[in-house]
């Protein structure tokens, strides 16, 4: 059952699992003691992660003293794989148990090894960004940490892609043949060149930019522009098929597909995403 | 009816699979798509049956649907004499979660005129992309055949097939047809 007080994203889910072949019950406990509102647990050994259909937002990997560097090793793959399958982003967090009898050297030199191993596997996650080492001081410490990769992984549902994702077409050289005019001798795309192709004026350009128009006439191929008018771009790759003229027509016509809103109207606001993926799919076919 | 992820994959396990065998259409403009393009490529990119980061295929399951597809996007463009390229999957689908079937309708509690709302800037997941999230997730199918919306439009009866990469596995397979008997490209992956 989705607990209303997060409708934002719904549940997170927490994927809790060890390199050992059995996941202990009271490890798992000492872990999470009581109840973490707002997150959905799982508890697996390594081997069956490779068959888990659901990616969870957050796998975390207990480590203790006992923890035996071949079988850190063989699990990373799995991790890796998991990471790389996920929907959204997703966190993997090594978090290191050491038992509090052992002593502190002890500790610090077997966390440093664990440590120094996770370094030098790091460069195979797909999101090295989002691969973290944690010493687990308690379930205050887990939930501190838990509930700040929440807040990022809210952030995400909130904030606009900064970038279009990627599509099959930007390896096809006839489709990025077709704007190659949008760009200047340096390869940034022009705003100038786009305002022309689009059919509408520098200004109004700006405005949709959230930039003055002398700013963009200043330097109408600012690095600062790139991602912006990288939507922009993908846009125009439907020139790749059909005329200048055909394309600035289509640009303002109704289109059922965007809710009998004119492309050109979701380019003014912040959908660019979702006319960039309506030229994806008419460019490659898929029916919709 | 209101749905969620959960009821929807609690429905699912509820639900007969059916089996496809045959060869589905896609219709491309023709590109100069290089020398070796990757007809299964999945950029993880929303579509009708899946949100961002579901790994799928979308084909028409006849060539005339295909055609119909093609053209609602083109309408008005001024595109529809122009040549395509038209390529081929061959599937065997032993999991198929058939919403042609009222039955199953039914048995998910989801109404037909439902399966054609538009998608595009809903601001959450649609109960299609809910649909699709379920199957990929539980694995108990590996592919949706659902009506076309454009050959609903169309006033013509029509399917499309969405088959999600992650869930083909053997003896299930998807083999893009090429020039010779080998397949240019082949479900499952092998690692």
């Amino acid at each position: 059952m989705v607990d209303i007080k997060f409708t934002l994203s719904g549940m997170k889910t927490l994927l809790i699992t060890t390199p050992e072949v059995k996941i202990k019950a009271k490890a798992f406990r000492e872990l999470v003691p009581e109840k973490l509102e707002g997150w959905r647990i799982e508890a697996l050994p390594s081997w069956p992660l490779d068959r888990k259909a659901t990616i969870p937002d957050v796998t975390l990997v207990q480590l203790g003293d006992d923890t035996q560097s071949a079988d850190l090793k063989a699990m990373i793959p799995w991790l890796v794989h998991l990471q790389a399958k996920a929907p959204r982003r997703s966190y993997v967090i090594f978090s290191f148990n050491a038992e509090t009898k052992t002593n502190v050297r002890v500790e610090e030199a077997l966390f440093r090894e664990v440590a120094e191993q996770i370094n030098h596997e790091l460069s195979s996650f797909p999101d090295p960004d989002r691969v973290n080492l944690f010493f687990n001081q308690g379930s205050f410490a887990l939930k501190t940490v838990l509930s700040h990769i929440r807040a990022k992984l809210d952030l995400e549902y909130k904030v606009p892609p900064q970038l279009p994702r990627t599509s099959p077409l930007d390896r096809v050289k006839e489709v990025l043949r077709s704007t190659e005019d949008l760009r200047v001798a340096n390869g940034n795309l022009s705003a100038e060149s786009i305002a022309k192709a689009f059919g509408v004026s520098l200004s109004q350009l700006a405005d949709w930019l959230g930039r003055t128009r002398q700013a963009l006439n200043k330097t109408p191929d600012a690095d600062s522009l790139q991602n912006q008018l990288s939507f922009f771009e993908r846009v125009a790759r439907l020139r790749a098929v059909i005329p200048s003229d055909g394309f600035q027509k289509w640009l303002r016509i109704p289109n059922p597909e965007l809710d009998d809103k004119t492309p050109l109207d979701l380019l003014a606001n912040t959908e660019r995403q979702v006319v960039a993926d309506l030229v994806d799919d008419m460019l490659t076919g898929a029916p919709a | 009816m209101k749905h969620d992820l959960a009821s929807l994959k609690a429905a699912l396990a509820t639900v007969p699979a059916v089996k496809i065998k045959t060869k589905l259409t896609r219709l491309v403009p023709q590109l100069d798509l290089g020398t070796s393009p990757d007809w299964l490529f999945t950029s993880g990119k929303p579509n009708r049956y899946n949100p961002a980061g579901v790994n799928c295929v979308y084909f028409a399951e006849l060539r005339e649907v295909a055609q119909v597809e093609y053209d609602a996007y083109w309408k008005g463009t001024g595109r529809g004499n122009q040549p395509v390229t038209t390529y081929y999957g061959e599937v065997v689908l032993d999991r198929v979660l058939d919403l042609t079937d009222l039955t199953t309708l039914k048995a998910l509690k989801v109404e037909a005129k439902d399966l054609l709302k538009n998608w595009r800037r809903a601001k959450k997941s649609t109960l299609t992309q809910l649909l699709g999230q379920s199957v990929n997730e539980t694995g108990l199918f590996s592919a949706i055949r659902y009506p076309s919306k454009a050959a609903a439009l169309s006033s013509k009866a029509g399917a499309n097939i969405v088959i999600f990469r992650d869930c083909v596995r053997a003896p299930d397979s998807v083999r893009i047809l090429g020039p010779t008997n080998a397949p240019l490209h082949v479900w499952p992956l092998t690692r």
